[in-house]
């Protein structure tokens, strides 16, 4: 039983043009567009979030495509191809930021408990008495989620990205950045937290409201 | 399982890393427990919440920088 790659070999071997007819080479690059188109509007996404700025991001993701393309013969068919990309991006993105940052980003930033957000909103009478607490988020801008998230420390930042808005496992994020599970689960609690912390500062300046003596007014 | 142990597993749950036996154990919490259901649905929430925010599009203009350069790409 050889791998796919092997068989894919000898099946070459045997057609030198493809299976479809391409020749070998052009195949491969086929396939290779195919995976990247499939997986684009992810790692644009995931881009912009980590470099914080749309000619940054456009960049990284070139970057991300070169690399990818050079090292595709590595790639084995059959294998997770978006955690396989996901990691080329985060390699990238690490090399970039450690050419350009000055100084280390700070990482002391005051913490908060689990659920922030959630146990904010518990805390305010009038709040809850206001509806839904679904219905609170829908006044904290698009925009304003956007800079909370990006307001984060990278390594808290990647985590949540990979977790959050791309969905992969614990496992999947410890591939993808090369850290144990268990710093995985730490860096993205932490950053939820953040995360929660800094979307209540948002929620409090929409619904105007005072945590002083919780004379909460909510200005709806 | 208390409200407790609903909370520090929580995250996991939401995540879809617990195995079939803690989930049915939080499961079960849930249909007892309004608060903690409550709190699951907000947590729930927030997650789409942000996921849809940061939702993006490669815009027309670099999807097309990006043909030109998969169509450049050397074997």
């Amino acid at each position: 039983m050889g791998t796919p790659v092997a068989e894919e070999k000898l099946a070459r071997l045997a057609h030198p043009s493809g299976a479809d007819g391409a020749p070998g080479p052009e195949r491969d690059r086929a396939r290779f567009e195919a995976l990247v188109r499939e997986h684009l509007d992810g790692l644009y996404g995931a881009a912009l979030r980590l470099t914080r700025n749309r000619a940054d991001a456009e960049d990284l993701l070139q970057e991300t495509l070169l690399k990818a393309w050079r090292s595709f013969h590595t790639f084995q068919e059959g294998t997770n191809a978006r955690a396989w990309l996901f990691r080329i991006l985060m390699n990238a993105h690490i090399d970039r930021y450690r050419k350009t940052s000055r100084e280390p980003e700070t990482t002391d930033v005051e913490d908060v408990g689990d659920f922030y957000l959630y146990s904010k909103v518990q805390e305010s009478e009038l709040l809850r008495r206001a509806g839904d607490p679904e219905k609170l988020l829908e006044r904290v801008m698009e925009h304003e989620v956007r800079e909370a998230l990006e307001s984060l420390p990278d390594h808290f930042r990647s985590v949540v990205i990979l977790a959050d808005l791309q969905g992969f496992s614990y496992r999947e994020i410890s591939d993808i950045l090369g850290i144990p599970m268990g710093t995985v689960m730490s860096r993205l609690f932490r950053g939820r937290r953040l995360l929660q912390r800094k979307l209540w500062d948002y929620v409090r300046s929409h619904h105007r409201i005072t945590t002083a003596g919780e004379g909460a007014a909510v200005g709806l | 399982m208390d409200c407790r142990e609903f909370e520090a597993k929580l995250w996991a749950f939401l995540d879809g890393e617990l195995d079939a036996a803690a989930c049915a154990q939080l499961r079960a919490h849930l249909e007892d427990c309004p608060g903690c259901l409550d709190h699951y649905r907000f947590e729930d929430a927030l997650r789409l919440f942000v996921r849809r925010c940061c939702q993006e599009t490669v815009p027309d203009a670099l999807r097309a920088r990006l043909d030109r350069l998969l169509a450049r790409l050397e074997e």
